[in-house]
């Protein structure tokens, strides 16, 4: 039959990794995540969530082809001394000054401590993302327990 | 550092507001549309169920062609629960073919009736007590001889039974001396391969309206023009309070189905009063409904799409940690 084997969009070739990262030559503190056999489900879902980490300057990704099963994400996490940053900080905390400040030594949480913060900012987004969902499983089987339970 | 308008971290919150033996709504709140889109996917195309998936013909002298009837057969929704502990055929490496395969048969003998008969699902014989076509009644089968087996997939919970006036499903029709025999199996997939593993007819979510009424504006109305306005929405949005003479948003339970058709927005410009009321979607409410084709219970698909994404954020964070381990490795060298 004229059409890929079904296997395809589901099993892992032998010797192709679930998911890669390459740093990025040009731009300091960012990268790319390629994931196989993935679609919009989690891209989607893990950009949104990175958007969410104020560490995070951007965060994109794509279906490169609508029959290759994989997705791309890419990130870019401020790094303490990236204008990016700097320029973050002052649109959140809408202070003009905050663009010549530096920034206060004592910050929790920026992905700088290693050689590798996107992997960081990503890892954090996929834990995230875990226990939120976690949490609504659990909380889903709680309610239709106690719906059930007032019905009768 | 710099302020984090939210944190990230979130905890949403469900509220089931229907559940039946084929249909759920819930409401999932304060999260995002990422996250309820997700669930939305993962709902219609990963979560598993049987299916039947290869067709021997044996004998096929119906006025169908064979690949068309083994399509139809496909089609037909299975009681899924034993999917669960059955394996894909493709990632399954073992000889146990119990473990992916579930057998069933249509065989109808030669027809001998002077009229068209129906051959539905009724008709396929599974030797597996707990798969069975949805609504299987085997005593409704052409020869009637299914009858006394006891099926535990059509005994166990369903709800109410919905007896044997719901036909089964038409497969195909035989004149007098037309037969079938067909050998089937039926496997586990999912609905990103095929629709027919599909669990649900309908997953949709939809915005809350956020109903704003200026009132004074509204004041500016008289009787006849409120009660207009009320009348123009075609989903009941608003209710006039004759006590108070005021137009009020209805019980918020009916203003969840609004269609976002904007109709009391023309009504109000036609009564030269734009801006009378506002209406938004809220951006962290979604409202589900779930419609199962029989396959599984509804909250179960819903239990279940959450256990598979889940396991991709399982899946994800496991090779995050390679890949990091990875790197430090080639740091210490």
């Amino acid at each position: 039959m004229n059409q890929p084997s079904r296997a395809e969009k589901f099993v892992l070739p032998d010797g192709v990794r679930k998911l890669t990262f390459t740093r990025d030559t040009k731009v300091a503190n960012a990268g790319t995540f390629v994931v196989q056999k993935e679609d919009h489900t989690l891209g989607n879902a893990v950009r949104m969530q990175l958007h969410r980490d104020p560490e995070v300057v951007f965060s994109g990704y794509q279906v490169p082809h609508p029959s290759d099963n994989r997705i791309v994400i890419k990130v870019r996490a401020a790094s303490a001394q990236s204008l990016g940053f700097l320029f973050l900080s002052a649109v959140r905390t809408r202070d003009p000054l905050a663009l010549t400040a530096r920034p206060p030594p004592s910050r929790p949480q920026v992905h700088t401590t290693k050689n590798s913060s996107p992997m960081q900012a990503m890892t954090e987004a996929v834990d995230c993302l875990r226990t939120e969902i976690t949490d609504i499983s659990q909380k889903f089987v709680d309610e239709v327990d106690s719906f059930r339970a007032n019905q009768q | 550092m710099a302020p984090t308008t939210e944190p990230k971290q979130r905890s949403p919150s469900i509220v089931v507001q229907e559940l039946t033996h084929e249909k759920i709504r819930f409401a999932l709140l304060h999260t995002d549309t990422s996250v309820a889109n997700a669930l939305r996917r993962v709902i219609i195309a990963e979560v598993p169920t049987l299916a039947i998936d290869l067709v021997d013909v044996i004998e096929n002298t119906s006025c169908l062609c064979d690949e068309f009837i083994a399509h139809r057969l496909g089609l037909i929704p299975l009681l899924s629960e034993k999917a669960v502990e059955m394996e894909f055929p493709y990632d399954y490496a073992g000889d146990d073919e119990s473990v992916t395969d579930v057998h069933f048969e249509l065989n109808t003998g030669i027809c001998a009736s002077a009229e068209t008969v129906d051959v539905t699902s009724n008709d396929l014989v599974c030797y597996d007590p707990r798969v069975a076509p949805v609504n299987y009644h085997p005593g409704e089968s052409i020869k009637g001889k299914g009858g006394a087996m006891e099926f535990e997939a059509q005994a166990a919970a369903r709800g109410p039974d919905d007896g044997p006036d719901i036909p089964g499903v038409v497969i195909v029709k035989l004149r007098r001396g037309q037969q079938i025999n067909m050998r089937c199996v039926a496997r586990k997939g999912v609905g990103r391969d095929h629709a027919k593993w599909q669990p649900v007819a309908t997953a949709t979510y939809r915005f809350e309206p956020e109903i704003t009424i200026n009132e004074e504006l509204m004041a500016t109305l008289t009787e006849e023009e409120k009660m207009a306005f009320v009348e123009s929405s075609p989903t009941a949005l608003f209710r006039y309070d004759e006590a108070t003479r005021r137009v009020v948003v209805d019980a918020p339970d009916q203003a969840r189905s609004y269609g976002y058709d904007g109709e009391c927005l023309k009504k109000a410009e036609e009564l030269g009063k734009p801006g009378l009321v506002d209406i938004r979607a809220k951006e962290d409410a979604f409202h589900f409904t779930v419609e199962s084709t029989g396959a599984l219970r509804p909250e179960e698909i819903v239990v279940n799409a959450l256990k598979v994404l889940e396991r991709k954020m399982e899946v994800t964070r496991g090779e995050l940690d390679i890949l990091e381990r990875e790197q430090d490795e080639q740091v210490a060298m």
